[in-house]
């Protein structure tokens, strides 16, 4: 079929091929081989909290979600409080319709820790499609041997709250 | 000297109409509302009092604008009257010409908003009075009213003088932009408000209101009259333009003789047909990724919510796809019927190239995207904490942009092969192709140089020891494919422009002229009194070919500069 053809026609034949082959590794790659699916990190370790709380939040389980706040956070701000600032600030990754969460680091100094991620947000549709990564830092403590998110916060991004009164 | 008279003229007519219009505009909104089209609702304030001071300011605008709009404008239709020896002059200028484009543009737009607005607070005022802003529809006829009939005064002053005799140049191109690209923004208004309507009415129909409203709540109503006001400002704007357009093809006069070969016309249809040919792609894509999202189970809406977020985006892909073949058959049908063999050439190129380049950003965008993810994904990457699904969902959003795109362009392109196969030299000297042909290769170089700064940015601050937060391999990923799109996108387009480079060069007639022979060109110009010589002779050899030099002793005084009477006057 190529040999009948000009060179027009081959290089077309070319392009379309590349680009199948590309989209079809593209699908095989994500689907077939399952893509990169989060590691699982054990729950008694700062990273595993916050993958267990990032599971709950993307549930939409408020009560899990506020279990997972040291009690100096909770007694701030009460469960209402809390359910009352997701409802008005809504989580959509910061803006954007997709995104993912990486581990960087964790640094344990006693009962406390700090961990390091990365978040990347993926913005737009079409041409305007962009990400945006960005460096997130939570602040975690130990109580009663189980670590508990130190911040109040909405999905990743610091949360704001009136306290009921 | 004179060009800068005319600028003065202009502008102080053009600023002293903004004024008088929005002095005008005032004092006939207060005269409504003293009629009882004013603002609804109890008023903050003691409105007798409110009234009175808004009288006091419209009338002091009108005042000051109104002399100085008389003096300045009678100065320059004086210029071009019939009777002065330099009418023709001025009625062609540039500056004249910049004028009008500006005037018409200005008022229609002020025109259309108040229509729109008119039509808006009507419905919802009709439909949801609590949605409506209470302002009263009086300000609203008052603007449309004042702006409408300067606007229309202006078109009859064109038509006027185009009556008293021929134009050229920007005199003619600039009023003629502001006709295409009046028509242009007006079919996008009105496609924006139709594709609107035909959502509200499939949200309607599926029981799916916009996010935010309770049921029972007259979502629809802001959503109706925003598509409505747009439908038919929108409309009105377009179909009107448009038939005037036609009207002035048809005409069988230098008006017509004008138009029929105008740039901006073909110009017009070739935007129209891009811009809404790209606007069907994004919608289509928007849908196949909705579809494909519910497949990959990566979707949280209903059924209901799915079907309006797959058959919504179909219905206006629609729409705008029609009207892209519709506005690339019109403008084939027109060269047709025009006779011109070598426009008909030009108009079949314009059909393929510009569509065949939207394809291509599309689907070269997504390409590059897809390869991203396979780069990021066969690289160790770092450790993924939440959103596996990103993929997916990425996935979904960029193969129906992939293959989408590039199905466009392949169409496209096969059919610009078999005019290639038909007429190498032709197509090789055509300004369309090359054109087409610089753009990509610039556009590609551009993108795959940008991409590759960044990854040589992380790659030289991780020798350096920088600390940058993230995974390499995800943060690179996107920029490696960018870079092996672009690099493959700009080589076949490079390799294309080097091949007709040599089919040109082939194809050029032989010398008829020795090495180092000199011809000598005699040129007449022939062309209304009273310009500056010295323009001229610089205009001609300015539009010389290369080789060519306009000889002093050939070049004698071709006119006689004359004393314009304003200007001896002041």
């Amino acid at each position: 079929m190529v040999r009948g053809m000009n060179a027009h026609d081959r290089s077309l034949v070319l392009v379309a091929g590349g680009v199948v082959a590309v989209t079809i590794l593209a699908i095989v790659v994500v689907l077939v081989a399952g893509g990169r699916q989060p590691e699982t990190f054990p729950a008694d370790t700062p990273e595993g909290t916050i993958q267990r709380y990032l599971s709950a939040f993307d549930a939409g389980d408020h009560a899990a979600v506020y279990d997972f706040f040291s009690a100096e956070v909770r007694r701030r701000m009460s469960l209402d409080d809390y359910t009352l600032m997701v409802d008005q600030t809504g989580h959509d990754f910061g803006g954007a319709q997709t995104g993912r969460v990486l581990f960087d680091t964790v640094d344990v100094s006693g009962d406390t820790a700090r961990v390091r991620l990365t978040v990347e947000r993926i913005y737009g549709d079409g041409l305007s499609t962009s990400t945006s990564r960005s460096t997130s830092e939570i602040r975690l403590v130990r109580e009663a041997g189980a670590w508990r998110i130190d911040e109040p916060l909405v999905w990743l991004d610091p949360g704001y709250f009136e306290p009921a009164h | 000297m004179q060009t800068a008279r005319r600028l003065y003229v202009y502008l102080l007519s053009g600023i002293s109409l903004g004024v008088l219009v929005t002095g005008l505009a005032m004092l006939l909104g207060l005269l409504f509302e003293s009629l009882g089209l004013g603002p609804t609702g109890d008023p903050l304030f003691d409105r007798g009092e409110g009234m009175r001071q808004q009288l006091t300011v419209a009338a002091a605008i009108t005042a000051v604008g109104l002399p100085l709009w008389l003096a300045h404008w009678t100065a320059a239709e004086r210029s071009v009257r019939p009777d002065r020896p330099t009418a023709a002059i001025e009625r062609t200028s540039d500056v004249r010409g910049l004028y009008f484009a500006i005037a018409m543009g200005a008022l229609l737009l002020v025109t259309a908003t108040a229509l729109s607005s008119l039509i808006r607070e009507s419905i919802l005022g009709a439909t949801a009075p609590a949605d409506a802003y209470g302002d009263g529809i009086g300000g609203d006829i008052a603007t449309l009213l004042v702006a409408g009939a300067a606007w229309a005064y202006h078109v009859w002053l064109r038509s006027r003088d185009w009556a008293r005799g021929p134009m050229t140049g920007g005199g003619a191109a600039l009023p003629r932009t502001y006709l295409y690209a009046a028509a242009f923004i007006g079919l996008w208004i009105f496609l924006t408000g139709f594709t609107s309507l035909m959502e509200l009415a499939g949200r309607a129909i599926l029981g799916e209101p916009e996010v935010g409203f309770a049921p029972g709540e007259s979502w629809w109503a802001y959503p109706l009259a925003d598509a409505v006001s747009g439908i038919v400002v929108g409309g009105a704007v377009w179909v009107g333009h448009l038939l005037y357009a036609r009207g002035l093809m048809r005409d069988t006069g230098w008006r017509g003789a004008s138009e029929r070969p105008a740039r901006l016309r073909l110009a017009y249809f070739v935007v129209a047909s891009v811009a809404t040919a790209a606007a069907s792609l994004y919608l289509a894509g928007d849908a196949a990724r909705n579809a494909i999202e519910a497949l990959l189970g990566v979707s949280e809406a209903s059924g209901s919510q799915m079907a309006g977020l797959i058959a919504l985006p179909l219905l206006s892909s629609a729409a705008f796809g029609l009207t892209s073949f519709l506005h690339a058959r019109a403008m084939e049908a027109e060269a047709a019927e025009l006779g011109d063999e070598e426009r008909v050439e030009t108009v079949d190129r314009l059909r393929l190239y510009p569509l065949a380049l939207v394809g291509l950003a599309f689907g070269a965008f997504g390409l590059a995207w897809l390869l991203g993810i396979v780069v990021d994904l066969v690289l160790p990457g770092g450790r993924l904490l939440s959103g596996g699904d990103a993929y997916r969902s990425e996935l979904a959003r960029f193969v129906p942009l992939t293959l989408l795109g590039l199905g466009l362009w392949f169409v496209r392109w096969r059919e610009v092969g078999v005019r290639w196969t038909v007429d190498p030299s032709g197509e090789a000297a055509s300004t369309v192709r090359r054109a087409a042909l610089l753009l990509v290769l610039a556009v590609g170089l551009l993108a795959g140089v940008a991409s590759l700064g960044y990854i040589l940015y992380r790659l030289f601050g991780a020798l350096f020891g920088v600390t940058s937060a993230g995974d390499p391999s995800t943060e690179l990923s996107r920029a490696i494919g960018a870079v092996v799109v672009a690099a493959g996108v700009a080589a076949y387009h490079g390799i294309l422009l080097r091949r007709d480079g040599t089919v040109r060069a082939g194809a050029e007639p032989p010398e008829v002229a020795g090495p180092g022979e000199r011809v000598t060109v005699a040129l007449v110009v022939r062309g209304p009194a009273g310009v500056d010589d010295g323009e001229v002779r610089e205009a001609v050899r300015r539009a010389l070919p290369a080789g060519y030099e306009l000889a002093e002793e050939a070049a004698p005084a071709i006119g006689r500069a004359e004393v314009d009477p304003d200007v001896a006057g002041a």
